[in-house]
């Protein structure tokens, strides 16, 4: 041991302090930076017993950022939902908005019951015909919202898959820099948080899973088990459909030519906007749009003239049939594009003629059921407001029941939306909580605390002084060693 | 490594995540407590929503068949009004029948009174309400008898025209050689099939007898059709064109005695016969009122059960605006007090 040694190691000890200021210096410029993560160095003793940095690291907490990006798919995705929701919901309405399908059917109801007690006065016909134009008008409204909606959840699969491959993209040259600069010890730690940074915010598109292999390669999979990414980028396609009604379904969303959701989907995902957004355009959307055209065709069919034909008068009448005339079934005040019932809501309409003389209410339009002319007729009033509280059928597989009148059908689809807004909703509540728990508890063991840095800026401080008297007490030394004569 | 529990991020980002709940809560809160109704029903309430809807349905249903009745009862009401007028006058008549007596000068002062109590059914038969004459029956938008006055009607000249017919027939010059016998017959033959069924319809009245049906409560119908077809009118009429068109004055005092007989008959048995028909009608009347008690009070308690979903208690609210106001100062000073603590201020 040698005063020169000392000299060196207190040399060496200033130039580690130096070191470690710089990054106390770069922790607090990150202090407020969520994605940053605090950078320390790995100091070792140098051979002559100096010290030295041997490389930077960053505290990392590889479950608890999971749990997160977790969190956050989960997050994105039942906000895609509820948003979705809402929009259709601002135009259907509240439950007292007159607007509603339920609301509009009893609002006709109520006209075709006023409209009985008065079937001689053309204005309660013209009551009773608007009031099926408000119900038209309701099903033409919220058929177009939901289209709307689903067309609105298209573009945003659009956005998403061109910002996921533009997020890709970065993320394969910044994993290829840190693999680089890994293997050759320097300093990644930025880039690394940036990496993080990439994986979070894909998360909300799709869930992902995260994989670190040697060398500090980061591998992605979405939740379900199809590779974003390994060594390269894997390209994520989706095309939009240019226009939505009923009739049309959603093109598939493929990652690495895998479709990640629907009935033939080998790996559907679980969380992320784009499982939300898909969920909504192809089964939420459908189911409601299902329900309206439930409603629609059923009150195409109750309001339908059915009658034989009547070879004297040359007219049709409302009797039971023969073999020789069988039954035949008209559409009456409500007309339907011809073809199944899908999109029957979008299509349905008032027949122009019962527009022109609302008194075919009363009497029939094809079917003669006044055969005397009589003003006060109201046989077939009282059959068409029974009608809507008669037992129907419904395909039970829309979630809103299989049997009821069709004014509790409409009722109970309203139900169903709000259900599934109420559930979308506790879902947000349940996520953003957890969110920002996961949130804290990352940023608790990977984030930057400004109090820890100033302490720590004083130790490194008062070593910088302890060295520095150190290097001027040797020179002092030196100094009376080279004075003797 | 950190040797720190806490990130200088999550120390400040807890109480500001607070402050976003609160007033997110607050605003719908607020709207609570001025609307008294839940800020959003169907987030609310979720699947349950259908009851609400259904039950805001019946509601309106129920409203409506109020509605639809009340124009009901008001009908049957003028139809009753109109009724017991016919009534009075008859029954006035008839006491002139009697007090009058067969004497020339009685005769001409029933003679006039009989004419004017005839007008007066017209007119009370043609009675409107709205678009509608109360009794034309099912052809209710057609007035119910074909003139609104007797003198110069149809039907007027058709008795006239059955009169001279009779006379002509039997080859009575003057309507003071018309016996008994004659006119006996003429009275039971030509007249009263003057006042048949299909001759009513075809000189007097427009009506139809096809009777309406009308929905009063989701259970019950009642027939809502009264037509002046009915033989109530018939008879009515019969007395007055007795008393009032057939020259009675011109008569022997004997025939002239059978005539009012038989006029007292025909008045009293349609009178009677109006009696039963007020009572049916009385019988619509008192299931409508009946109805109306009990649709509104269901509408009371469907108006309870909607505000029992969908209304918030005014003072719980309020509660807990006070509540959640108190929260979010508690959190601002708390976040102004954390911004403040750093240990900056204690090195130097």
């Amino acid at each position: 041991m040698s005063l020169l040694s000392a000299l060196s190691n207190a040399r060496s000890s200033l130039a580690t302090v130096s070191a470690q200021t710089a990054l106390v210096s770069r922790n607090i410029g990150n202090a407020q930076n969520t994605a940053a993560t605090r950078k320390y160095a790995n100091l070792s003793a140098g051979a002559a017993g100096g010290v030295q940095v041997v490389s930077i690291a960053q505290s990392q907490n590889h479950a608890l950022f999971q749990s997160m990006t977790s969190a956050t798919g989960g997050l994105a995705a039942a906000n895609a939902m509820s948003d979705s929701l809402t929009s259709i919901q601002n135009v259907v309405g509240d439950v007292d908005a007159t607007t509603t399908p339920s609301n509009t059917l009893t609002a006709l109801q109520a006209a075709l019951s006023q409209y009985a007690v008065s079937p001689e006065d053309p204005q309660t016909a013209r009551a009773a015909i608007d009031a099926a134009k408000d119900v038209v008008n309701s099903l033409n409204n919220a058929t177009k919202a939901v289209q709307s909606a689903r067309k609105d959840a298209d573009d945003q699969l659009t956005a998403a898959a061109s910002d996921m491959n533009d997020i890709l993209s970065q993320f394969q040259a910044l994993n290829d820099g840190i693999v680089k600069g890994t293997a050759t010890g320097s300093d990644v730690t930025d880039l690394v948080d940036q990496r993080d940074q990439l994986v979070t915010k894909l998360s909300g598109y799709v869930g992902v899973n995260v994989q670190v292999r040697s060398g500090n390669d980061m591998v992605l999979t979405t939740d379900s088990g199809i590779t974003l990414f390994e060594t390269t980028a894997r390209s994520v396609e989706f095309t939009p459909q240019t226009a939505y009604d009923a009739t049309v379904t959603g093109s598939p969303f493929k990652i690495d030519g895998v479709s990640v959701s629907g009935a033939n989907s080998a790996m559907p995902i679980k969380s992320g906007s784009v499982y939300g957004l898909l969920t909504f355009r192809d089964e939420t959307a459908v189911t409601y749009q299902g329900q309206l055209d439930q409603i629609a065709s059923t009150l195409v069919d109750d309001f339908s003239e059915s009658g034989t034909y009547n070879a004297q008068t040359g007219s049709f009448d409302p009797a039971t049939g023969t073999s020789a005339s069988p039954i035949q079934k008209f559409q009456g005040l409500f007309n339907v594009a011809l073809g199944s019932t899908v999109g029957a809501a979008g299509s349905i309409s008032v027949d122009p003629a019962f527009d022109n003389d609302p008194t075919l209410l009363r009497d029939g339009q094809t079917v003669d059921y006044n055969t005397t002319n009589s003003s006060g007729f109201t046989g077939r009033l009282n059959q068409l407001i029974s009608a809507f509280s008669t037992q129907r059928s419904f395909d039970g597989s829309l979630g809103a029941g299989s049997q009821g009148s069709i004014i509790s059908y409409a009722g109970s689809s309203t139900a169903w939306l709000q259900a599934q807004r109420s559930a979308a909703k506790d879902d947000i509540d349940y996520q953003s909580t957890l969110l920002s728990g996961t949130k804290s508890a990352l940023s608790d063991k990977t984030g930057v605390n400004l109090d820890e840095e100033m302490t720590n800026l004083l130790d490194l401080e008062r070593s910088y002084q302890a060295s520095s008297k150190i290097i001027s007490t040797i020179g002092n030394m030196v100094d009376s060693l080279l004075n003797i004569r | 490594m950190s040797n720190f529990l806490v990130s200088n991020y999550s120390l400040l980002s807890a109480p500001r995540t607070a402050v976003f709940k609160i007033q997110d809560e607050l605003t719908s809160l607020q709207k609570e407590v001025t609307t008294g109704r839940l800020d959003d029903v169907g987030l609310s309430l979720g699947g349950r929503t259908s009851q609400t809807v259904s039950l805001r349905s019946q509601q309106t249903i129920v409203d409506k068949q109020r509605d639809a009745n009340s124009v009901l009862t008001q009908r049957f009401d003028i139809m009753q009004t109109s009724l017991q007028s016919i009534a009075d006058t008859g029954n006035t008549l008839l006491s002139s029948l009697i007090a009058n007596g067969t004497s020339d000068t009685g005769t001409a002062a029933t003679e006039q009174q009989a004419m004017s109590s005839l007008q007066q059914m017209v007119g009370a038969l043609n009675t409107s309400s709205g678009t509608r004459f109360l009794f034309s029956g099912a052809a209710s938008d057609q007035q119910t008898l074909k003139f609104s006055d007797f003198v110069g009607s149809g039907a007027q000249s058709s008795v006239a025209s059955a009169l001279s017919n009779f006379m002509t027939t039997n080859g009575i010059s003057d309507m003071s050689q018309m016996t008994d016998s004659q006119l006996d017959s003429f009275l039971n033959g030509d007249f009263a099939n003057l006042f048949s069924g299909s001759n009513w319809t075809a000189n007097w009245s427009n009506a139809d007898d096809t009777p309406v049906y009308n929905k009063i409560s989701d259970s019950e119908t009642i027939n809502t059709s009264y037509s002046a077809n009915d033989e109530a009118f018939r008879n009515i009429a019969k007395a007055y064109v007795m008393m009032s068109s057939l020259n009675s004055s011109g008569m022997s005092d004997s025939a002239r005695q059978l005539l009012s007989n038989r006029a007292t008959q025909s008045l009293s048995q349609g009178l009677s016969q109006m009696t039963t028909l007020q009572a049916q009608i009385g019988g619509s009347q008192q299931r409508l009122d009946a109805t109306d008690a009990q649709l509104k009070s269901r509408s009371n308690v469907l108006t309870l059960s909607i505000s029992s979903m969908e209304e918030v208690d005014p003072y719980e609210a309020s509660t807990r605006v006070t509540n959640l106001t108190n929260l979010l100062e508690a959190s601002y000073s708390l976040t102004a007090r954390i911004s403040k603590l750093s240990i900056l201020n204690y090195i130097s």
